[in-house]
């Protein structure tokens, strides 16, 4: 290229900095979201394994029963063993203020110093301290939950009697980055679980276990062979038994925490990789449309003798710096958004120590795509017009060299009296060829973008609010930890508030099928009860479901181990392994779930009498909380849920989905927004020689405005039901993508998103046209009507 | 009797940053109803501007525009897009049709800005056609006609409400001789015809001879304005 032609490329440039402005803005827009969203999402992981290293997260938890604490410098000696430490842990009940009792665990520690191994991070107050045997550290999220701040008192119960300690300090703790007691617990809970740190000493004396601990946590070498050093570390713990030795990869927090970043992939990388996606395709549809219309100037400069690799390079180069620019500065932005966005993430999972880096690899493949796409969109429109010959390029009125006017197909439904202000807008939008289509594509980029956004939203509330609350019909539900015969059941129906009771039983199980296999919570209830409504397909009823030896599935349990109804089944339960058949499938919110009839269960156990480990409770709503604490002091119950405050845990637990959600939403809608607003000004600022004439001929911008109103419904109409139906199936590869074992999402968008949606974006796209028709009014008609572009 | 068009001491100056360019320095020209006026002179020397501001298309900086004795100049927007849309027709340079509205369509649209008789639009589109000569061509889009006939349909459809005056830029400067000669006889049809009154902008000298009146413009002023005793037909120009 020439020096002219550089002065030209950014001559132009600058003359239609708006468009150019505009452009970047959705390049800029498009590389943020991912460099800022994909980002924000890689940094968890870093974040939560910079907190796990740096507090020395145990590579391996080994419980046994009560051993002397001194048996630690033997496990550190084992082979393997980089460090060890010597607790007792505590599984107990703790008094709320109000009375109602909740599950919390004790862990005592060393109080002169940090343990080697599962260090505590200190928010707030002090460390423990030998000095101070009443002392405790409590677990950051219960801490936040119940508003404790150090010199707050606390009552856990040890051994039957409530104690009182005193907050030192708030201390988060890699064990508990998701507060959850173990791995059979569905929802982790802050709310009805609280963890508690305090001196060795002072446990061991409560709990009349001196000089004793019951659980080592390890830290093995770098290149350690695992289970050598576990068979080790059980030898040298066999005199004292070894109750269960769980690797980190399995420990309950670092599992939840993990499943819970899975389930955030799609949202993490996915999304923000499909907003850059729709700017990269708008960025090409609208600069190839601003290329095409520069052809009289490809003319003009073919006519001067410039050559078709100068002026096509001309045009490249003019859309390198459009949308290099806008990627750099999306880069920079993303950059440090990310780092914000981090923060909040972080925060809501309660991750204490955060570490946020720069991803060169998202920046590049942001600046990469988006160079691409310019470099792409310029090039095939030049080339053509480069190619033609100058006086065909040439000729003066661009749109006219450009514009083959033909009447469109719709025209001919309209009756023959409909005024030229009706027909010309329909023609308008089909006047290039390909340029509906592409002017069309951007309107369905916007629909896609709004309406998952919507449909996540909706698919979360329809399973929280409408499957739970259709499945859920009990008040309480108490789980003990050891079975119950009928007769000790009995008699709560007749407690005051209590309207009816069913006994059940519920077990861990594992489903094989097709050499897969699958963890689940077994219920075996009977078919006629009413506590727990199955959603099962249409016409199958419980009775017939769960019939000799029937098992009812939930679909993404059933397509996991590739089962359909009627297919037989392998169920290891605590009593062996034993068979059955699959004969219907229910929507839960808990995707790992099983049920079988309450007579199968009894049958596989073999007991002489029925037992029982679980109680639902329909109940008074005045009484449930009277209730609750009475169920808790049956002998055996291990924990009861209230069924409303079932639900608000999982709604709090669903907090990161609504946040990750906010950010993409704010995302999703700026592009939305961002893109009907270039295509609407495009096609208007294209024709401003075209819609200056009208006004010189007299038309009023009035008209003019409602000729391009018209025009965006004709559009709108065109994108509506490819729109909405790309926004359906985006909505349902999400909800499928977000479903965890945990938590099954049923993809659901209510009808009112898709009204919202619709007009909404036909309200953007008029709105977006306006500013473009106010220039129109004050165009100066005696430049504009002579212009050539 | 009072002129149709009377500019009475017309300025206009464009300020380009810093410089201020006098595109006219005070025009004073009165133009009779029915006559066929060019105006001449060399580039730059204000013609369009004139022109631009007889059609409402821009506002002068000092003076009157006055026609049928008001003040256009006066006029706010709304007033001056219905004077564009009834009192003047704008033939422009390079034709401005509506690419994507046959040449019946074209006419049909300005037609349409001002009555809503469906019937009466068809018939005076048939008229205004018949009248350019391009009965046959109602039905071609823009990139279907020649250049010619493009100007011609422009001229037609500038005649659409009636109006009283025709404004031409340069109508044949983007023609050929024989295809210009075709469009000026239009243009004089129109105005022996019908009476319109015509003011027609050109640095084409050899124009000349068929106006009634040729008015020259040098640096925004006016240098001369000639009576043409015998204005000849545009078959016999030659350029
Ligand atoms: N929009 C504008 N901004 C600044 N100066 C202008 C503008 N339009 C015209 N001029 C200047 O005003 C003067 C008169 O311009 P005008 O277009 O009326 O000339 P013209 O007689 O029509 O010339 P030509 O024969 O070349 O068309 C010129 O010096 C021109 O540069
Ligand atoms: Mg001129």
């Amino acid at each position: 290229m020439t020096p002219t032609l550089w002065k030209k490329t950014w001559h132009d440039l600058r003359a239609a900095w708006a468009q150019n402005v505009a452009l970047m803005v959705i390049v800029a827009l498009g590389v943020i979201s991912l460099v800022a969203l994909t980002g924000a999402y890689r940094d968890l992981g870093t974040s939560y394994h910079h907190t796990y290293d740096t507090l020395h997260f145990a590579d391996l938890t080994v419980r046994v029963q009560s051993t002397p604490a001194d048996v630690a410098a033997e496990v550190a000696q084992v082979e393997g063993v980089r460090a060890v430490t010597a607790r007792l842990v505590m599984d107990t009940g703790y008094l709320l203020p109000n009375g109602e009792p909740i599950r919390a665990r004790l862990i005592g520690l060393p109080a002169a110093h940090q343990p080697a191994v599962n260090q505590v991070h200190l928010l707030e107050g002090h460390d423990l301290s030998p000095d101070d045997p009443h002392g405790v550290l409590v677990e950051s999220h219960f801490a936040e939950v119940y508003g404790l701040h150090p010199g707050d008192t606390v009552t856990p119960i040890i051994l039957g009697r409530k104690q009182t300690f005193t907050v030192r300090g708030i201390a988060a703790s890699p064990e508990y980055l998701i507060v959850s007691p173990s791995r059979q617990d569905l929802l982790p809970s802050a709310r009805s679980f609280g963890v508690f740190f305090l001196p060795l000493k002072t446990l061991q004396r409560l709990a009349k276990a001196s000089g004793q601990v019951n659980e080592f946590c390890l830290l093995l070498a770098p290149r350690a062979n695992r289970q050598a050093v576990l068979q080790r570390v059980e030898a040298v713990l066999q005199p004292y038994h070894v109750d269960s030795a769980t690797w980190q990869a399995d420990q309950a927090s670092n599992a939840a925490l993990h499943m819970d970043l899975e389930g955030y992939r799609e949202m993490g990388e996915s999304i923000p990789a499909l907003i850059l996606l729709v700017a990269a395709l708008s960025l090409y549809i609208m600069l190839g449309r601003l290329v095409r219309s520069q052809r009289t100037q490809i003319g003009l400069m073919k006519a001067l003798g410039y050559s078709n690799r100068a002026i096509m390079g001309h045009y490249v180069a003019q859309a390198l710096v459009v949308s290099g620019v806008g990627a750099v500065l999306g880069a920079g932005l993303g950059t440090l958004a990310a780092g914000g966005i981090t923060g909040a993430y972080a925060n809501e999972l309660g991750i204490p120590l955060v570490q946020t880096r720069v991803y060169p690899d998202l920046m590049l493949l942001g600046l990469g795509i988006s160079l691409v796409m310019a470099a792409l969109a310029a090039w095939g429109p030049a080339r053509h017009s480069a190619h033609m010959r100058p006086a065909q390029a040439m000729r003066l009125d661009p749109a006219e060299a450009l514009t083959r006017g033909r009447r469109s197909l719709l025209e001919s439904l309209l009756p023959a009296t409909t005024p030229l202000a009706v027909r010309l807008p329909l023609r308008n939008v089909f006047r290039v060829r390909g340029r509906a289509f592409g002017t069309a594509l951007s309107v369905v980029f916007a629909f896609v973008l709004v309406l998952f956004s919507w449909g996540m939203l909706d698919s979360m509330g329809y399973m929280l609010n409408d499957v739970f609350n259709r499945v859920e019909q009990w008040d309480l539900m108490t789980v003990f930890g050891r079975p119950q015969t009928e007769e000790a059941l009995k008699p709560v129906a007749q407690w005051e508030g209590v309207k009816e009771i069913v006994p059940a039983v519920l077990l861990p199980a594992t489903v094989k099928a097709n050499g897969r296999r699958k963890d689940v919570l077994l219920y075996a209830l009977p078919p006629q009860q009413t506590m727990h409504r199955w959603q099962l397909e249409d016409g199958i009823t419980p009775e017939e479901a769960l019939r000799d030896g029937g098992i009812l599935l939930t679909p993404p349990l059933a397509q996991a181990l590739g089962l359909k109804v009627g297919d037989p089944v392998q169920v290891q339960t605590p009593f062996g392994e034993k068979r059955a058949v699959v004969r219907a499938l229910a929507d839960e919110i808990y995707g790992s779930t099983a049920f079988v009839s309450l007579q199968t269960a009894q049958q596989w156990a073999g007991a002489p009498v029925p037992v029982f480990n679980m109680l639902y409770v329909r109940a008074d709503p005045a009484r449930v909380q009277a209730l609750k604490k009475a169920l808790f002091h049956l002998p055996g119950a291990a924990s009861v849920q209230i069924r409303s405050v079932t639900v608000r845990e999982w709604r709090g637990f669903m907090n990161l989905f609504y946040l990750f959600m906010g950010f993409i939403i704010a995302f999703a809608v700026g592009m939305a927004f961002a893109v009907l607003f270039n295509t609407m000004t495009v096609s208007v600022l294209e024709r401003q020689r075209e819609l200056a004439t009208m006004r010189a001929l007299g038309a009023p911008v009035s008209l003019i405005g409602r000729m391009i109103a018209l025009e965006s419904v004709v559009l709108w109409l065109l994108a509506l039901v490819p729109g909405l139906l790309l926004g359906w199936y985006t909505t349902v590869a999400l909800a499928k993508s977000f479903s965890t074992d945990l938590f099954w999402m049923t993809a659901y968008i209510a009808p009112r998103s898709y009204i919202i949606t619709a007009v909404g974006i036909l309200l953007t796209m008029l709105l977006a046209a306006r500013p473009a028709i106010h220039r129109i009014g004050r165009l100066n008609l005696a430049e504009a009507t002579k212009m050539l572009t | 009797m009072s002129p149709l068009i009377a500019l009475q001491g017309v300025t206009k100056t464009y300020r380009l940053g810093e410089v201020e360019v006098h595109a006219l320095r005070g025009i004073n020209l009165e133009v009779p109803r029915g006559q066929f006026v060019v105006l001449l002179g060399p580039s730059g020397s204000g013609k369009t501007t004139t022109l631009n501001l007889l059609g409402g298309l821009d506002r002068p900086t000092s003076g009157q525009v006055l026609v049928d004795g008001e003040d256009i100049a006066r006029y706010d927007d709304r007033r001056l897009t219905d004077y564009r849309a009834r009192k003047v027709g704008f033939v422009f340079q390079f034709f401005n049709l509506i690419p994507t509205l046959t040449a019946a369509e074209n006419i049909a649209f300005a037609l349409e800005l001002t009555t809503r008789d469906r019937a009466a639009v068809r018939q005076r589109t048939a008229e205004l056609l018949a009248l350019v000569g391009l009965e046959d061509r109602a039905d071609h889009f823009p990139s279907q006609l020649s250049g010619g006939e493009q100007q011609r349909v422009a001229i037609a459809r500038a005649l659409a409400s009636r109006p009283s005056i025709l404004l031409a830029d340069e109508p044949t400067g983007n023609l050929d001789v024989e295809t210009g000669r075709q469009v000026l006889r239009a243009l004089s049809d129109l105005n022996r015809q019908e009476g319109v009154t015509v003011v027609l902008v050109t640095h084409n000298t050899a124009i000349a001879p068929m106006a009634d009146r040729v008015v020259r413009l040098h640096s925004g002023t006016v240098a001369s304005d000639h009576m043409n005793p015998a204005p000849q037909e545009p078959e016999s120009l030659n350029w």
